[in-house]
């Protein structure tokens, strides 16, 4: 006590000296306007620019974490895209009416791989059992004609493109309905050819193609193109026709795989004339 | 004996602060460039304290001297701090000026007792820094510093001869 009372009087006029500065300091800055002004300018100054710095350093210890939790939130975003996401929901239609049965119903797909520069060319939709596609469906699109299902998973499904070396499908002339194969031979994926069409079918350039609708796979009726060329070779009983198709194979996205609902009985009776 | 002094030298505080609010303050505004000249005569209080004033009473003194200039500049805390501030140093200046044989304690450092020229540069070099802090707490920044010279030299010599023209009029010791 008494070494204080001897500090009070030994420093007793700096400490008062201390005391009231800080005190008119705070007079200044309290009632003076401009004053106040400059000191609160220039505290936010000081004190942002304070922020500022330490904010600089702590970033560098935060920054794994904050990477971390940057990843986590671009992986979530991802996820949230649409194209990340299975469609579960089968898009799709069917009609009931009495007199005319459902013969046909639809799946909507996507179309998630897909290649037009090979000579088999296979494409891959987002469809697969789960959702009712089987082996053997004919695939179109909002044109024509797409392929036809071959192998079939859970989730997905391949699709044996009209572009296939493989690939014969049943298609007619529309005005006369002569009929002939739909087959690839040339690797301008937007041609293809019509193959076993008569030499005494009249066929002209211009003349739309469409499925014959004698297969189990396509309705009939579907426009799949337009003739380009047509001619007879020597020897030969039937044309060679090129048709150009109404679809770009190249950039198709949505298509239905075509449900046949009486492929099965169609098939029994078909299948008794072979025995 | 003790109160008489006391008295007198209360009587002096009112008297200066009176000549500064009442004729300094409208002299500082009437003459031309007034935003440059600050007649300032009140530090002369602090400069004619006794001695043996204790230095946290004269500090303290300082303040009640600026804090009541300040109620008639309107301007709390300004005037305060250069008050306190030059009463701080008062101590230090004065031993600058300290005669061989040393102050007499019971005395206050005047004309009468330092002699027309010590005492005008005592009261000059306390007047400069009282100029100089007041100065620079209206400017309230360093950015300032240039003008707050320019100001403090353009006050120094008009309060300087007023401290002294004060000293010859009323001199304590009489």
């Amino acid at each position: 006590m008494r070494n204080l009372f001897l500090l009070i009087v030994k420093y007793g006029g700096f400490l008062s000296f201390l005391g009231l500065e800080l005190l008119c300091f705070l007079l200044i800055v309290r009632f003076n306007e401009d004053q106040q002004k400059i000191w609160i300018h220039s505290s936010n100054y000081f004190s942002g620019k304070l922020y500022d710095n330490f904010d600089a350093v702590t970033r560098y210890w935060n920054l794994s974490i904050v990477a971390d939790s940057l990843a986590s939130e671009n992986a979530r975003l991802r996820a949230e895209l649409r194209d990340a996401r299975f469609q579960e929901e089968v898009l799709g239609g069917t009609v009931t009416d009495e007199k005319w049965q459902q013969h046909y119903s639809f799946n909507a797909a996507e179309i998630v791989n897909n290649s037009i520069s090979r000579f088999n060319n296979y494409t891959t939709i987002n469809r697969g059992s789960r959702h009712g596609i089987k082996p053997r469906q004919g695939v179109i699109d909002d044109k024509g004609i797409v392929g036809i299902v071959t192998n079939v998973g859970e989730y997905y499904s391949s699709v044996m493109s009209i572009l296939n070396k493989e690939s014969r499908i049943g298609a007619s002339i529309k005005k006369n309905n002569f009929f002939g194969s739909l087959v690839w031979q040339s690797n301008d994926p937007k041609v293809v050819q019509l193959a076993d069409v008569p030499k005494h079918a009249p066929v002209a350039v211009g003349d739309t193609i469409q499925t014959s609708g004698y297969s189990t796979v396509f309705p009939g009726g579907i426009p799949v193109g337009k003739v380009v060329k047509a001619e007879v070779p020597d020897g030969s009983n039937f044309h060679n026709i090129d048709v150009a198709l109404f679809n770009d194979l190249g950039n198709a996205r949505y298509v239905y795989v075509i449900n046949n609902l009486m492929r099965m009985d169609q098939k029994s009776v078909e299948e008794t004339n072979d025995e | 004996m003790m109160n008489n002094k006391f008295f007198s030298h209360f009587l002096r505080f009112v008297f200066i602060v009176l000549l500064q609010v009442l004729i300094f303050k409208r002299l500082s505004f009437s003459i031309g460039g007034a935003n440059y000249m600050t007649v300032l005569i009140y530090p002369i209080f602090i400069f004619l304290l006794p001695h043996k004033t204790p230095h946290a009473v004269l500090v303290f003194l300082g303040f009640v001297l600026g804090i009541t200039i300040d109620v008639f500049y309107d301007s709390p805390g300004i005037h305060a701090s250069a008050a306190v501030f030059t009463a701080f140093i008062r101590p230090l200046v004065l031993s600058m000026f300290e005669p061989r044989g040393g102050y007499n304690l019971n005395l206050s450092p005047s004309k009468k007792e330092m002699g027309i020229n010590n005492f005008s540069f005592y009261a000059a070099t306390l007047l400069v820094f009282h100029l100089l802090v007041y100065f620079i707490m209206e400017a309230f920044s360093l950015v300032y510093l240039g003008e707050c010279l320019l100001r403090t030299i353009v006050s120094f010599l008009p309060s300087l001869v007023f401290i002294i023209i004060y000293q010859f009029i009323f001199d304590p010791k009489e």
